[in-house]
């Protein structure tokens, strides 16, 4: 990581030519952005000098003006000019976000599927991600199996009065694919399969649905008040954490991962 | 090293710092610089990025010596980015492990 300290020292500034070049060169970028970034460099000085360190030193701290302005666009990515447009459009995706973020939380903490997409030919996933989405006639599936293991795949499982899923893909720096839901069904056999890359998969189990088997990389499973005849989960290195269950059958296995089972009653065989 | 992947370790660094208590800019620049070649006007970016994004909000407090400090402080928003990113890298640790 040795990229981001370039040489500094070489033109020695003040403290106040140091600042007010910054504040220049940060001239067009959108007021908010330009006075954080100054009250923080000010700030730095400030802590620096009295403690006893010299100007120069703070500067060598702070890397050179050229290193900083070469980093905000890779680093903040913030809008490059403040205009009203860009401001409205910020607004607008915010509100979007947030009204996103609350239908699905409303969703999963009520754990009701209402205004869910209804999903009957059971091929592939369908919905837009973070749908809840129904399986019709659930109930005749009694088995459920879950892989995922090429990516960061978390899975919770919770009981419902029908079958349903709801799937968020997630990427990320270290895994920037999007992750793709695809199912099958074999009898009474469920299959949802995560593929290419980091997910969330909660899983909604009616009654009739009497065992569950997973299949996980680096994903955790989380699983409350169900009660299953049969569990099955093979992890490398995710954890397992199992509360207020009644599991006649319980298999687990994790490399490195931890085991958690609480207020449960089981009955190995 | 590529860029996109650079600031992802950074902001997980800074994040993850913050997990264990408010810092202000000054001393969570300085324990990360320790640790790795990283400018604090670099850290400063990574900081204003953050915080923008909803992960972390400031507030001032009086400093025995000198004017108030800015202290960072990490939201739920945050805690929860921090634990999904870091979940990531350890997933990408272990899978570069077997190359190495």
């Amino acid at each position: 990581m040795a990229v981001l300290r370039t040489e500094s020292g070489k033109t020695i500034m003040t403290k106040q030519e140091y600042l007010e070049q910054l504040q220049r060169r940060l001239s067009a970028y959108p007021e908010d952005f330009r006075q954080d970034m100054l009250d923080a460099f000010e700030g730095h000085f400030q802590e620096g000098l009295s403690q006893g360190r010299s100007e120069e030193e703070v500067m060598d701290d702070l890397g050179s003006i050229d290193d900083v302005m070469n980093n905000i666009d890779v680093l903040y990515d913030g809008p490059k000019k403040s205009s009203t447009e860009d401001n409205m459009q910020n607004l607008r995706k915010n509100l979007n976000d947030l009204s996103d973020t609350l239908t699905r939380t409303m969703k999963s903490a009520a754990g009701v599927v209402k205004d869910s997409v209804d999903h009957t030919d059971w091929s592939s996933f369908e919905g837009t991600t973070g749908d809840v989405v129904n399986i019709k006639d659930g109930s005749t599936f009694q088995a459920v199996y879950v892989k995922g293991t090429d990516g960061n795949v978390d899975v919770e499982l919770v009981p419902s009065d029908h079958l349903a899923y709801q799937f968020s893909s997630r990427s990320s720096l270290f895994s920037p694919s999007q992750a793709v839901l695809s199912t099958t069904f074999n009898g009474s056999a469920a299959g949802l399969v995560v593929k290419n890359g980091s997910a969330k998969l909660t899983v909604f189990l009616p009654e009739t649905m009497r065992s569950a088997e997973l299949e996980l990389s680096s994903g955790n499973c989380r699983g409350k008040a169900l009660s299953l005849d049969r569990i099955d989960i093979r992890q490398q290195s995710g954890d397992t954490d199992l509360a207020s269950s009644k599991i006649k059958d319980v298999r687990l296995k994790s490399v490195s991962g931890d085991l958690c089972i609480k207020d449960s009653v089981l009955r190995t065989l | 090293m590529d860029a996109q992947f650079k600031k992802g370790v950074l902001e997980l660094c800074v994040l993850s710092q913050l997990i264990k208590g408010d810092e202000y800019g000054y001393e969570l620049t300085e324990t990360i610089s320790n640790e790795l070649s990283v400018t604090a006007g670099t850290l400063y970016l990574i900081l204003k990025r953050l915080k923008d994004s909803g992960y972390l909000n400031t507030y001032l407090k009086e400093s025995p010596n000198g004017p108030a400090r800015k202290y960072y402080h990490i939201t739920e928003e945050g805690k929860k980015y921090q634990e999904e990113q870091k979940a990531e890298w350890l997933s990408f640790v272990q899978k570069a492990e077997k190359l190495l």
